[in-house]
């Protein structure tokens, strides 16, 4: 399936860090010095507390499911439904929207402990996609 | 001098099985619009020297400069204008920024307006998603806006608070039976809770009946001084008190999905004007989607959480029902044409004025009016009321 060219990430100066990352298999988070906690969406402040001490810090990418949805009208002819969409609270203190691994849809509850793995779209792009702890036995490759 | 703002007119386009009946562009139908209301108070278009609007048509274009654009096309020179644009709540956002321009002198007669084309003419919300700055990281997932967003809070209203798909259902359920009640309502038919259920999921848990119309609108509200409104034909109404919000843009980024804005906005615009809850006569509350009118009454404190479902069912909110709410039928079941907050006001002042026919509300005479836009992201909640 090719990814929907008008979906495409437009990486910038804020998020590129966080981009490069997750073509190496990484989930990397913006985290403020001050607050001591990372933060969601990479940006040069804290929206916190609204230091500028910004630096970076990887994720083990462990979490909650907050909150979840199936999509059956998707915005892209390109994509295929359905597929589930879902916010996880990562356990770094931020959250996060990512897609919900097809086979892990099903077991994608509200409250349901998830963990982030990585999806290589193409040479280009990588995405975090959620996995449900404990689904099927699998951890990430 | 007396300075008080008041609204004196409203009007909206005429609509034909959702799209307007007299074929416009967005401008084209605002200037109708505009035209109708100015005249109904007995002003015309050149007393307009305050313009407040906003809109997704012509982008890109020059529907990026929406005041400026409309100025041109209605032939005028506003000294105040306003293009606030924060979702749908917007118009009610320009109503109380058109009081406050009004009491300092800014400007003297205040034109609110929006048009649409987005059943008609060309769809221009795709740019909703363009996955660039906050939205690249959200965009990506293939998360619908603004649906997806709202079906993200819904599930985590349903599995917190007890509350089921009927619960949602039964806001599409009653918006209905006021549409049934509107010669101007696309949707008049009533449906049944069951009808919500088995209608196709769009993003669960909310489906097809769970979301409100595409049609195309325009809509206009004119404000002016109340030394004004006494030489004019309309009882004014008074804006007893406003207050707006806006706890986010994205969905990651609202702080608790199941509470809006309008815990804040609610109680604020109802202190300023000296009332409570139980002072009101009756609601419009913007319902782009069930779930929005579910979390609008709990956060305002008018149901406890996950009891807003039962509130509705129980008839509370129906015609003879002690607490009308969106008696036009509202986005569900009336019109909803990309942004709604404009025909929120307008049918609270037809209710103020009296002129709502079979679905008139008697001895209502005070109207909570609550905005809501983006991704639950702006909450605005205007109170109004006749006579003052």
């Amino acid at each position: 399936m090719t990814f929907p060219p008008e979906l495409r990430p437009q990486a910038d100066e804020d998020s590129r860090p966080y981009w490069e990352a997750l073509r190496r298999r990484t989930l990397l988070l913006p985290y403020c010095a001050n607050c001591e906690r990372a933060f969601f969406y990479p940006r040069s402040i804290c929206p916190r507390c609204h230091s500028a001490e910004v630096s970076w810090r990887v994720s083990a990418g462990r979490g909650v499911v907050y909150a979840v949805t199936v999509v059956h009208r998707p915005p892209s002819k390109k994509l295929e439904a359905p597929y589930s969409v879902a916010l996880v609270d990562l356990q770094d203190g931020c959250r996060v929207l990512m897609r919900v691994h097809p086979d892990d849809a099903g077991q994608a509850r509200v409250g349901a402990p998830a963990y982030v793995d990585f999806q290589e779209i193409d040479d280009e792009l990588a995405m975090p996609v959620l996995r449900i702890a404990g689904s099927a036995g699998r951890e990430p490759e | 001098v007396n300075r008080q703002a008041v609204v004196i007119a409203v009007a909206d386009a005429q609509l034909a099985n959702g799209v307007l009946a007299t074929p416009s562009t967005p401008l084209g139908a605002q200037a109708r619009v505009a035209r109708a209301a100015l005249a109904g108070a007995g002003l015309g278009v050149a007393d307009v020297d305050g313009l407040f609007t906003a809109g997704s048509w012509g982008i890109p274009g020059p529907g990026q400069f929406p005041t400026a654009t409309l100025a041109e096309y209605l032939g005028i020179n506003p000294r105040y204008a306003d293009g606030t644009n924060i979702g749908g709540a917007a118009f009610e956002a320009h109503l109380g920024h058109a009081v406050t321009a009004i009491e300092a002198g800014r400007c003297e007669v205040v034109l609110i307006s929006y048009g649409s084309t987005q059943r008609s003419g060309p769809r221009t919300l795709g740019n909703f998603a363009s996955p660039a700055y906050a939205s690249q990281y959200e965009a990506p997932t293939g998360l619908p806006l603004p649906v997806g967003g709202y079906a993200l809070a819904a599930s985590r209203y349903l599995a917190l608070s007890g509350a089921s798909r009927a619960d949602l259902a039964s806001v599409a359920v009653a918006a209905r039976h006021w549409a049934a009640l509107n010669p101007q309502a696309t949707k008049r038919e009533l449906i049944s809770v069951d009808d919500v259920l088995a209608s196709p999921p769009v993003c669960e848990p909310l489906h097809v009946l769970d979301c409100c119309l595409v049609t195309d609108g325009a809509g206009a509200v004119v404000v002016t001084t109340a030394e004004r409104a006494a030489d004019l034909r309309r009882e004014p109404i008074h804006v007893l008190g406003w207050a707006e919000a806006q706890s986010h843009w994205t969905i990651s980024q609202m702080p608790d999905l199941t509470v809006t804005g309008a815990a804040r906005t609610a109680k604020s615009a109802l202190d300023s004007a000296g009332l409570a809850l139980a002072d009101i006569d009756m609601l419009q509350i913007y319902d782009s989607f069930t779930i929005t009118v579910l979390l609008t009454l709990e956060s305002m404190g008018l149901c406890g959480p996950g009891e807003g479902g039962a509130y509705v069912a129980e008839g509370n909110t129906l015609p003879g029902g002690s607490l009308p709410m969106n008696t036009s039928g509202g986005g569900l079941a009336c019109a909803h044409p990309g942004m709604y907050g404009i025909f929120l006001l307008v049918e609270a002042c037809r209710q103020l004025w009296g002129e709502c026919g079979d679905r008139q509300v008697n001895g209502a005479r005070t109207v909570l009016v609550h905005g809501t836009g983006g991704h639950l992201s702006s909450s605005v909640t205007c109170v109004l009321s006749a006579g003052g």
